[in-house]
């Protein structure tokens, strides 16, 4: 966690647990949360989408590109693991 | 007999068709009718069968009499016996009225008989009339009582009171309880195909482990609950870590987004323009702060991941080293960071990655020891590991490289050190077993020591390399200069003596990788030198005025070879497109310093420099730098190895001509 937020341009990284309970950030509370709640959702949407299209197919690694940032999301049966970063620096 | 021509009447009306058709006189005839008091129409003697007389008896005569109308009267006539009875009833009741009125008492009378109702026939009329006059008298009479207060009365009709009395009514009460209605859930949620899927999954899993409950001790199956509770936690903290060394490399490839585009994308246009000079452009540099002072000593790709290489942390100063070294395992995907570091006691001075298992290293050290690692375990301790007491070389190891493996299907390796012994190690169950092949004794005569014994003076050895082809020969090169060609079966002798072939300590020697008569050397005295088995010149020679370090041949091409020199330059040959000059010298870093080793990637168009700061640079070779063999229309059908060779061929002959024409000088010399 210390390594990924040493890089360059590493905005915050977040872990979130199954319910969508934010348990270690680097982050302020406010964005935490918010982070947390709506990659949690959006996870969990995108998971459904790839198991039904085809049930024995998972959903490993999320990448949100977007003119601010770039969020990247690794979410498990456990927990949700987010790096939102600033790429143009 | 109005009721006849009422008929008649009628018929003239409607007059049938088959009626009798009169005249007019016949018509106007008038017939007589008679009217008597005597009916007609009764029968006269009527007589009955009597069954009782046995005769016929005579009826009387039927009345005269027609009964229209039977209605009962209530009126009673005031002569008439019951009349009597009620008014000497009545007049015991009533006796004050009596005098006042009789006008009215007889009304009253009148009125009891109609209340009393007793079937007297009488004629219609009459009856009509007496009741208009009764409804009078009457109306007079309630009017009489109201005004009057007479309670002893017979039943009057209009004025009639029952008497009778309401029991108490039992009230009626509703008595109910309330019970506590049953708990009531509502269950919803959206089904998806996949969570049918997971739920059939789970289902047959735990059917599964349902058949082994049964078959399982359950003392036994105890143990194993408390052995996967604790593997299910292990693998969610491997789980995650796995996620984060992604999202790292995600990470890092965002940070190091254009080094990655010029690496994959990036040639150097102006090659077009230069034939013969190529360029190196520098992409990632690895390296990790714990060991920034520390020299790279030696460089290996791993032959089944191609993007991970090692790099062994040593020390080149050794009059004063450094007192711990390292080996770091790097992955192109994660420049930043290494994926595998190990901190060892002593600095590491060679390691070599296990072609078969490409998950076996094994290293040499500064203080004379070998270890072998499983890069897939933590890196806290090596799986083998020589015995620092019995097991040891006395000096520096430079080079370990691993060896077919044994009869009994172990693994094997050989280390040289400056010692002058060439070991083998067997991977044995626990230990490793050592086996010493070769002493390299110096050709001198042994000298005498302090004593008075005589001493055999020993060489010190520093690069090892094995033929390609053949597993038991070998070229050992040493401090003194001189390269000897070894085999594993003769531990006493050479095969073959380069005598001074360098006159500085032999750094490197390496097999041409599609010739294996070809090989090369590089020494610190500043030459570089290719070689021919069984020739004791060398074909090539270069001079590049500096130390050289290291020298590879390309893995791509036969007659491309690269080297490190101490200036901090990388310098690329091509002999087949230039013999006499490199075609390309670029500088990876200052002047001050040093590189130290130098490898090719095998399948990807670069090459890692280490240098004497702990650095690793990697450097994209531009197209010139890696020209491949044409293909003719004749060569169509042969292969990229064929190709190559034959091409290395073509350019040996240009210059082995020279050497034969003086066989004699060679003879002497040996």
């Amino acid at each position: 966690m210390k390594r990924i937020q040493s890089h360059k341009g590493v905005v915050g990284t977040i872990i979130v647990n199954t319910e969508g309970i934010p348990i270690k950030s680097t982050m302020d509370n406010t964005t935490t949360v918010q982070y947390s709640g709506l990659i949690s959702q959006l996870s969990d949407k995108a998971r459904s989408v790839i198991r039904d299209l085809d049930p024995t197919n998972d959903l490993t690694f999320l990448r949100i590109r977007s003119k601010k940032h770039e969020i990247m999301v690794a979410p498990d049966k456990e927990f949700i693991l987010i790096v939102v970063q600033n790429p143009i620096d | 007999m109005g009721g006849d021509t009422d008929i008649i009447r009628g018929k003239m009306l409607l007059k049938p068709d088959d009626q009798l058709q009169l005249t007019d006189t016949e018509l106007n005839e008038e017939i007589a009718r008679e009217l008597t008091i005597k009916n007609t129409r009764v029968p006269n003697n009527l007589v009955v069968w009597s069954y009782h007389r046995r005769e016929y008896v005579a009826v009387p005569h039927p009345p005269n009499i027609v009964t229209v109308l039977n209605v009962l009267g209530t009126v009673v006539h005031n002569d008439s016996e019951e009349a009597k009875k009620q008014l000497v009833g009545d007049i015991i009741v009533t006796e004050q009225i009596e005098g006042e009125d009789k006008n009215v008492n007889e009304d009253g009378k009148e009125e009891k008989t109609h209340e009393e109702s007793d079937g007297i026939d009488d004629e219609e009329i009459e009856e009509g009339e007496e009741d208009k006059a009764g409804d009078d008298l009457i109306e007079f009479d309630a009017d009489e009582d109201n005004m009057t207060q007479k309670a002893k009365k017979l039943p009057n009709q209009f004025n009639f009171c029952e008497r009778a009395a309401l029991t108490y009514p039992i009230p009626s009460k509703d008595a109910w309880t309330e019970t506590m209605p049953p708990p009531t859930a509502t269950c919803k949620g959206t089904i998806h195909q996949w969570e049918i899927y997971d739920n059939y999954k789970a289902d047959y899993e735990q059917h599964r482990l349902e058949k082994e409950k049964e078959r399982k001790v359950l003392a036994v199956h105890k143990e194993d609950v408390k052995k996967t509770t604790l593997h299910g936690d292990a693998a969610m903290a491997n789980r995650m870590l796995q996620a984060a060394k992604t999202l790292e490399r995600m990470v890092n490839q965002n940070v190091f987004d254009d080094i990655l585009q010029d690496y994959r994308y990036w040639d150097d246009p102006s090659d077009e323009f230069k034939p013969g000079e190529g360029s190196l452009l520098p992409l990632w540099k690895f390296t990790y702060e714990k060991i920034k002072k520390h020299d790279v000593t030696d460089l290996c790709f791993n032959n089944k991941y191609y993007d991970l290489f090692a790099v062994a942390y040593g020390s080149m100063k050794f009059d004063d080293p450094m007192p711990n070294g390292a080996v770091c395992l790097y992955s192109l995907k994660n420049p930043s960071f290494p994926e595998w570091i190990c901190m060892t006691d002593s600095p590491v001075m060679c390691l070599d990655f296990n072609v078969q298992n490409p998950y076996l290293l094994v290293i040499g050290t500064m203080e004379g020891s070998v270890a072998v690692y499983n890069v897939m375990l933590a890196p806290t301790t090596p799986q083998y590991k020589s015995n620092n007491v019995i097991q040891k070389h006395a000096g520096i190891v430079w080079q370990v490289c691993w060896a077919p493996d044994t009869e009994e299907g172990n693994m094997a390796f050989f280390s040289i050190s400056i010692d002058g012994l060439i070991n083998y190690w067997v991977l044995n169950q626990n230990e490793l077993g050592v086996t010493n092949i070769m002493t390299l004794f110096l050709d001198h005569s042994p000298i005498s020591g302090p004593d008075g014994t005589k001493i055999p003076l020993k060489g010190c050895g520093t690069c090892l390399v094995f033929h390609p082809n053949e597993s038991n020969v070998f070229m050992v090169g040493t401090e003194e200069g001189t390269i000897y060609k070894c085999n594993t079966a003769y531990s006493s002798i050479y095969m073959q003596t380069y005598v001074e072939a360098h006159n500085m300590p032999v750094h490197r020697i390496v097999f041409n990788k599609f010739n294996s008569s070809i090989f090369a050397s590089c020494s610190g005295d500043w030459r570089i030198k290719i070689w021919e088995d069984d020739r004791l010149e060398p074909l090539f020679m270069f001079d590049l005025g500096v130390s050289i370090s290291d020298v590879q041949w390309a893995p791509y091409s036969s007659t491309v070879l690269a080297c490190v020199s101490n200036d901090g330059k990388v310098t690329v040959f091509d002999l087949n497109v230039n013999k006499y000059r490199p075609i390309c010298s670029q500088a990876v870093v200052s002047k001050r310093n040093k590189l130290t080793r130098l490898a090719f990637s095998n399948c990807l168009p670069f090459v890692i420099i280490g240098d004497n700061k702990g650095t690793v640079s990697t450097m994209k070779l531009s197209p010139n730098l890696r020209l491949k063999v044409k293909l003719t229309k004749k060569q169509a059908h042969l292969s990229n190895y064929e190709l190559e060779s034959a091409k290395l061929d073509k350019l040996l002959s240009f210059v082995r001509e020279p050497a034969v024409l003086i066989p004699p000088k060679d003879n002497k010399e040996n």
